[in-house]
């Protein structure tokens, strides 16, 4: 079976953070012209358009956007994993000729003026009701406590600790420092983690992402025309989804391991390439704990020795796994998937300035939604696989 | 059943939810079983071991073992100035189904493995519903 080679030669990232009075189709609006720009194309050689969002997005973003006959259109829900299945569809319908350049689009607009981030999302929530709403009347409402359910559960497991998360938030602040679009850019102490409030105990604050309001988009075409285009062609030699469908009963593995097990052997694999030979790693880190259970999934590290090695000082700049070198969610952004999805086009590229790691010609960027159900993976590359 | 004194909200039944309900008002706790007998959790939607998706009621024990938990802290306001926090978690039932509810407990007590027993609560303008507390030792 023959691989098709196709590229992302476009990105596209609006302003970010607490910008009021817009919606969330005005954000992929400007971002998709945006990331158009960037590849030196024009609105209307788009001509395929996937997008995905917590749901403030609707198949009327095509009229916004004001592209005709599209080969492609379709919203993409597979939460934080969609940007990286989006390039997947998006890729394989440019190498089989449904389309020629597709943009793929995420926005969001959950913050308002003169609420916290906290609120952001509580109005989406339904009222508790039936088996599952049991647990909502118990204070499980969204993803904070089920995720500190699954970190918990590695903690009790294999004795991962709060200040080994916190050695994550403090490194991925480090890195946001040199980033200048990120939102949170005064660097952090172990002990501001490790006091910083609960938020779901054992997840605090810092352990936390960020809200933002904004849109991410990027171009996705074959490699053969991203050569000819404006920026230098971000290349993906291989990529993977896994949902795992993990059963909650005696036996379950929650928040022991993560779909990066599956996604990441089938991206591997695809590619020809190991853990071994990534450079820089974008990691989901909607949690602290996220990228602790993926760094073991992927097997940069042994399972139960995430936090270890996180806290050893590998994440940071100038350790042996450069990771979220923007400062992910936690620090930059959070535009689900499209956060680690964009760093590591820039880190590709190599137009990280100040941030921009020296080796980088295999950055694995990985995606993770819903509670551990839903991943991708990507391996991109600025050289183009032979 | 507790009725005060408890930090949890209100539930309300759903069509589906209407046995587990009816159970619980009753003091017993129920998951689902297949015509082969297998247990599945109480919101599953096909059994979890042949995937048959005929699924009856059956009585559990109210024995478990806990999983994971979390602490969630409540805001202060000014009716309620120190606020408990809530505790919940996922526990093991005996049977084998997993469960995530409320745990009455204080929460420095909880080791995973910890051995738990159902206690039904019917806070204000709720069902009636399974939570667990510690078994002294």
């Amino acid at each position: 079976m023959s691989l098709p080679h196709f590229a992302i030669a476009g990105l596209g990232v609006t302003p970010m953070g607490r910008i009021y009075g817009r919606s969330s189709t005005s954000f992929a609006v400007e971002a998709v012209n945006l990331a158009a720009a960037d590849a030196g194309l024009t609105i209307d050689q788009i001509d395929g358009v996937l997008f995905n969002s917590p749901g403030s997005l609707h198949m009327g973003l095509q009229r916004a956007l004001g592209v005709h006959d599209l080969g492609l259109y379709a919203e993409i829900q597979g939460y934080g994993s969609s940007a990286g299945s989006m390039v997947q569809y998006a890729g394989m319908a440019v190498s089989s000729g449904m389309a020629t350049a597709v943009a793929c689009v995420f926005a969001d607009a959950p913050l308002r003026e003169g609420l916290g981030s906290g609120a952001a999302y509580a109005s989406r929530r339904p009222k508790a009701a039936g088996i599952n709403g049991i647990a909502m009347a118990c204070g499980m409402s969204g993803a904070n406590p089920r995720y500190a359910l699954a970190a918990r559960r590695h903690m009790a497991t294999y004795g991962t600790t709060e200040a080994q998360f916190g050695a994550i938030a403090v490194q991925q602040r480090g890195w946001a420092t040199s980033n200048p679009a990120a939102q949170m850019r005064s660097p952090i102490t172990l002990d501001d983690h490790l006091s910083s409030r609960w938020i779901a105990d054992p997840l605090r604050l810092l352990d936390c992402c960020l809200v933002s309001n904004g849109g991410v988009a990027i171009i996705v075409t074959t490699a053969e025309r991203a050569r000819d285009l404006a920026q230098p062609p971000v290349h993906v030699l291989g990529w993977g989804q896994a949902h795992p469908g993990v059963s909650m009963e005696k036996g379950s593995e929650f928040g022991l391991v993560s779909g990066a097990v599956q996604s990441g052997k089938t991206a591997f694999s695809m590619a020809g390439l190991t853990h071994k030979d990534v450079k820089v790693a974008e990691i989901y880190d909607c949690y602290t704990y996220t990228v602790v259970v993926s760094l073991e999934d992927y097997g940069f590290c042994s399972k139960g020795d995430g936090g270890a090695f996180a806290a050893s000082g590998a994440l940071a700049r100038g350790g042996s796994l450069p990771t979220n070198t923007g400062g992910g969610q936690l620090s930059s952004y959070y535009m689900w998937g499209m956060t680690p999805l964009a760093e590591g086009i820039i880190q590709a590229r190599g137009q990280g300035g100040e941030r921009q790691v020296e080796a980088h010609d295999v950055v694995l960027v990985s995606g993770n939604g819903g509670i551990l159900d839903f991943h991708s993976t990507l391996l991109l590359s600025p050289v183009e696989a032979s | 059943m507790r009725t005060s004194g408890i930090p949890f909200g209100a539930v309300d039944r759903d069509e589906a939810s209407a046995p587990f309900f009816d159970a619980a008002a009753t003091e017993q706790l129920v998951v689902r079983s297949c015509p082969d007998g297998h247990l599945s959790p109480p919101e599953a939607q096909s059994c979890t071991t042949c995937r048959s998706s005929t699924l009856d009621w059956a009585p559990v024990s109210g024995r478990a073992t806990l999983i994971s938990w979390i602490v969630m802290p409540r805001r202060v306001t000014p009716e309620d100035p120190e606020p408990s926090s809530i505790v919940a978690g996922t526990v093991e039932l005996e049977e084998g189904p997993w469960f995530t509810t409320g745990l009455l407990v204080d929460p420095v007590r909880l080791r995973a493995g910890a051995t738990l027993d159902v206690v039904f609560v019917r806070p204000d303008g709720s069902e009636a519903f399974p939570v667990f507390e510690l078994v002294e030792p």
